[in-house]
Formats: C-alpha cells, structure tokens, sequence
C-alpha cells in the first residue's frame, strides 16, 4: 500500500478547503473601491515621490559621504604652506625659553632671588 | 499605426520612468491595497498606508532593480515586508497601550468597510490571526490573492517545499478552528453542486 502525500489532501478534506477558501472569499474582503479612490491614492502616491526622492536616507547618505570626502581633500590633503620652516624654528624657541629651569635667577624677582640664596646656605 | 502607438507607448515609458511608475501604481493598487488588508486583519486604513509605503520604497529602489526578477514579484515582496514591519509595530504598541492604559480597547477593525457577513468576517480574521505568520501569509497569497506556489515562494523568499508545507499546515489549523462553519459551508457547496 502506498504512502499518501501529505501535501495533497484527502477527497473529502479537498471539498472541505475548497467550502473554506470561498468562505474567505466571499466573507473576508475589503469593501471595493471606487474610482475617486483610487484616483486619491494614485495623487496621494505621486506627490509623495520627489519628497522621498529628494530626503530618502540613500541620498542623506550620499550627500553626507560626498561633504566629508571633500573636507578631507580640502584640508587633510593640503600642502604645508611654504613659511612652515620659519615657523617651526621660532616656535621652538619661545618653548625653549618658556621650559627655562625655575632657579635661574635672571628670571626671578629680587627678592625671591636673595630668598633662593639664604636656602642654599 | 498601431505598431507605431505602441512604439512611441514604449519609448515614453522609457523616457520618463515617473510615467511608468505612474502606470504601475494604477494597475497593482487595488490588488496591492487588497493583500495588504487581508495581510493586516482587515485594517482598511492601515492597508492604504502599507500600500502606498510600498508603492514609494518600490519607487526609491527601481535603481536596484534587476530585470531577471519579475517587477510585480519584487513589488510584492516590498509589501509583504511592509505588512510585516506594521504589524510588528502594531504588535509593541498594543503591548505598550496595554500597560498604561489598560483600560483602552485593543485593535477592531472596522465593520462598515468589509463585505459580507460581519460576524462571520470577524471569525474568519480571528481564525487567520491566530496562524504563524508564514502560514498566514502563505495562505493569504496562495488561495486569497491567486498566486502560484513558485510566485509565493519567490515573493516570500521562501523554498517552494516550505511554502507547501505551510499551506498544508495553515489549511489543517484552519479546519480545526472553523470546524462548524466549515462543515455548514461544505454542506451548502454540495447542496448547490447538486
């Protein structure tokens, strides 16, 4: 005896689901619409397209992607201007000179500079 | 002349892809709108947004579109997932509402809007709510909307063995849960047969 498929119901079961599929059908369906209805929902549709074109996160992300690749090649990618040399030297200077060790007494107050010398007595 | 209409149809149709779009939206809503209500447990309302959600995400990814696919396959996929995402939503905000406002009455679609008998609509839609949700979708698209098993299971992304099996399985739950209207309505088909 062969073995029934079990996708493929019984006679009595296919009668039974045909009686329950036109059930749906004819109790579960939404009232039809008319033409002025689906005339608004066909405007209501096509003027929301350019506003999903225009902010749709695709484009966000584009416009996004697109801004920050060009600050990148507007400063990253920029040249050092051509006094950068004389910069450098003179800022290392004035560090130089702001490091300078706190006991030299050129720099301190008189007062201060007689104080550092009754200490080192 | 007709050929030459029909030529100057299709370059216009390529031009303008907002004028194919058009074309598109008008012959798929009312089927679109449709499934989306039966989808969605008979929310007139909620099936035009669905519907209209779809129509644009289908509009925003026509770039992605690749022609081996069937446009209205891809269309219809957009909104079964559109369907599903409202639902879920639909879903945390009746748990939500539930916590804080218990005393607010919970999703009932409307009666006016539906055909048929309304007590009756009101036991099928519990009978289909109840289902898994690929069995419901299943049975929705196979035996409500007409689609083919292969469509179904492309439209769902789904192998055609499990679109078969729950078809199987959503037939079977539904019997059981309508038991008595099944057997009166199998009773008056073969009354009206004879």
């Amino acid at each position: 005896m062969s073995e029934r498929d079990p996708h493929i119901p019984p006679a009595t079961d296919a009668r039974r689901d045909d009686a329950l599929i036109a059930l749906f059908h004819d109790h579960y369906r939404p009232a039809a619409r008319d033409a002025l209805q689906r005339a608004a929902f066909t405007r209501q549709v096509m003027q929301r397209v350019p506003a999903s074109r225009r902010w749709g996160w695709p484009s966000l992300v584009t416009a996004g992607t697109a801004a920050c690749l060009a600050l990148w090649l507007a400063y990253a990618r920029a040249p050092l201007p051509a006094t950068a040399g004389a910069n450098g030297a003179t800022l290392f200077a004035l560090v130089e000179e702001e490091t300078r060790p706190a006991n030299d007494s050129e720099f301190l107050p008189d007062d201060y500079a007689l104080l550092a010398t009754d200490l080192d007595q | 002349m007709e050929l030459i209409a029909r030529m100057i149809d299709s370059a216009v149709v390529a031009v303008d892809p907002d004028t194919r779009f058009l074309a598109f939206v008008q012959s798929h809503q009312e089927r679109a709108v449709r499934m989306a209500w039966r989808l969605l447990g008979g929310d007139a309302a909620a099936a035009e947004d669905v519907a209209q959600e779809a129509f644009l995400k289908a509009h925003r990814g026509l770039g992605d579109f690749r022609d081996d696919a069937s446009l209205s396959t891809w269309f219809y996929r957009i909104l079964v997932n559109e369907a599903r995402s409202y639902r879920r939503w639909r879903g945390v905000r009746q748990r939500w509402t539930a916590i804080w406002q218990p005393d607010e009455p919970q999703f009932d679609p409307p009666a006016p809007t539906v055909e048929g008998d309304p007590i009756l609509r009101r036991r099928l839609a519990a009978a289909l709510e109840r289902l898994p949700r690929g069995q419901r979708e299943v049975f929705v698209l196979v035996h409500l909307e007409g689609f083919t098993l292969e469509q179904t299971a492309a439209q769902l992304g789904k192998a055609l063995g499990t679109v078969k099996a729950h078809l199987h399985r959503a037939l079977h739950h539904l019997r059981a849960d309508l038991q008595d209207v099944d057997e009166v309505a199998a009773w008056r088909q073969t009354g009206a047969k004879r």
